[in-house]
């Protein structure tokens, strides 16, 4: 190790975060060098003083108490479900303000307990968020159900695609978010630029303005991962809508006559269009909320069978 | 820590006993970082009561006696981008209609630092470092760097752990937990400079800032390779 790479590795070697081989190189490293040793020093003694110094908050007692009611209240909420449940049918469902009505705060006097939209609407936002959130757990169950929107173009040979609901299912929990970028459009060479190095494979993103009309706007782009391969992840404006774009490497052999075909398969998702595209060993995963119809032809245009 | 605040206690079904045991405890914690996270104690109860409103819906979800807290800080931290980062116009995510540079650049540490390139001598500012001046100069520094840095830094996450609460590979948690310990680093310099405490600004040239981002994908592909 020289003191370039140790540079590096400072800040994890003092977070204890390296793995055995990495920190018996670090301190046979430490051990030469004076000028790491005191890098290593500052970094420690800089974080040793900011946990020490910083008081952490302990949650006001009001908030506790309006917790407790709160949580009390939603229990009560689910045992009525349960109970009605058990004696007929579906559960009816209960929207959460019921239970936020009885635990509002009362100074404000606004509805600062209930989401955007309240009733239905702020259930159904909150049931979706947390599936996104979670959707990479055990539990799928609540998950949006996917139905493939039928075939275009390409007659899609079911054994190979049958492994594109997970994908679908990520990119449209990928899509819901909004998540920080790293690097702006709109110079889609830029873009595919900031990528060498950091994933496996070439990243080329689509010319979705091939389609020739309407407003086509690259907004930027950013690491992500797909079934816990990197990726990457491209977002973009068409005609005011958020058209989203997972490329990643599935490492798996696509025939030449399928690449050579451009498949691909159209799925609904969660009320979103979700298109996967083989082109070039690279699978693409273009999601929005554009009509079926404009979905399809914006595809089409980006991805052209040769 | 300080004051204990009153017990946490809900009665009733055994779900409400489990929920008790393993997720109110984390109460303090969750409202902690919600704060620094909001900037404003109002916010920061509804962000937690929200999360933890969440949490008990879903806690059939989570596998009991894995790790509770971090599940519960990854609720906190979606609500939070979700919900409160409109609200409060942060022109932090996706895309800043003020400012098109790239995330890393519009956070750039200034190029010199004490972190890297302190004079030893210099050491005593650490000190003079209190609480209060940590917290603001945290709620200065972009919302991305200061959930990493309060995630790993003040409340005790592995860098997985981060990188899962914030759900981002953790590559990227690393290069934002050295850069936004830098950012704090500079913030504190400057006002234990402004405030007297030291009286020379201690921090020289050098720091090659653009190499950070590089030099952590070298060292993803570094571990990669030896352990693949
Ligand atoms: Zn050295």
């Amino acid at each position: 190790m020289d003191c370039n790479e140790f540079n590096f590795l400072v800040h994890a070697y003092v977070d204890d975060e390296l793995d055995e081989r990495e920190r018996v190189e670090t301190e046979v490293h430490l051990g030469a060098c004076d000028t790491c040793r005191s890098k290593a020093r500052r970094v420690s003694r800089f974080r040793q003083a900011l946990r020490e110094s910083y008081e952490p908050e302990t949650a006001p007692d009001s908030l506790k108490v309006r917790l407790v009611a709160a949580l009390e209240a939603q229990s009560h909420v689910e045992a009525q479900q349960a109970e009605a449940a058990s004696a007929s049918g579906p559960a009816p469902v209960v929207p959460l303000d019921t239970m936020r009505e009885a635990t509002r705060r009362p100074s404000t006097g606004t509805n600062r307990w209930l989401l955007a939209g309240g009733g239905l609407a702020a259930a159904a936002a909150v049931a979706l968020l947390v599936t996104a959130v979670f959707s990479s757990g055990a539990s799928e169950d609540a998950s949006p159900t996917i139905a493939p929107s039928g075939t275009a173009r390409a007659e899609r040979p079911q054994s190979r695609n049958m492994g594109y609901e997970p994908i679908v299912r990520e990119s449209v929990s990928w899509h819901r978010r909004q998540v920080p970028i790293e690097i702006t459009g709109p110079d889609d060479a830029r873009v595919n630029h900031w990528f060498q190095g950091k994933v496996d494979f070439k990243v080329k993103t689509p010319r979705f303005d091939r389609r020739g009309d309407g407003d086509v706007n690259l907004l930027g782009a950013r690491l992500s991962n797909v079934r816990e391969k990197q990726a990457a992840y491209v977002v973009y404006e068409v005609d005011g809508s958020k058209v989203s774009v997972l490329i990643f490497d599935r490492n798996e052999k696509v025939p030449d006559s399928a690449a050579r075909a451009g498949e691909r398969g159209f799925y609904n998702a969660g009320g979103y269009n979700v298109a996967v595209v083989e082109e070039q060993g690279v699978t693409y995963s273009i999601t929005s909320d554009l009509s079926r119809e404009d979905h399809v032809q914006l595809v089409n245009a980006a991805f052209r069978p040769k | 820590m300080t004051a204990v605040g009153m017990e946490l206690e809900v009665a009733g079904s055994d779900k409400m006993r489990a929920f008790n045991e393993e997720a109110l405890i984390h109460v303090d914690a969750l409202f902690g970082v919600a704060l620094r996270l909001t900037k404003n104690e109002r916010d920061a109860e509804d962000l937690v009561q929200d999360t933890l409103l969440k949490a008990f819906t879903h806690f059939g979800k989570y596998k009991r006696g894995t790790n509770c807290k971090a599940w519960l800080f990854k609720i906190q931290t979606n609500t939070f981008i979700n919900r409160y980062r409109k609200k409060s116009r942060e022109k932090v995510f996706l895309v800043d209609d003020r400012d098109h540079r790239p995330l890393q650049d519009r956070a750039v540490a200034p190029k010199r630092n004490i972190l890297e390139d302190g004079a030893e001598d210099e050491g005593d500012w650490y000190q003079k470092i209190f609480s209060d001046d940590v917290k603001s100069a945290l709620e200065e520094i972009p919302t991305d760097f200061r959930m990493v840095v309060l995630l790993a830094d003040l409340y005790d996450f592995s860098y997985k752990e981060t990188a899962e609460i914030v759900g981002c590979p953790i590559g990227t948690v690393m290069s934002r937990l050295y850069r936004g310990r830098r950012l704090l680093a500079a913030k504190l310099v400057d006002h234990a400079v402004n405030s007297g405490y030291i009286k020379h600004d201690p921090r020289v040239d050098i720091e090659d800032e653009n190499g950070d981002v590089q030099k952590v994908v070298e060292f993803k592909r570094r571990r990669r390779k030896r352990s693949g």
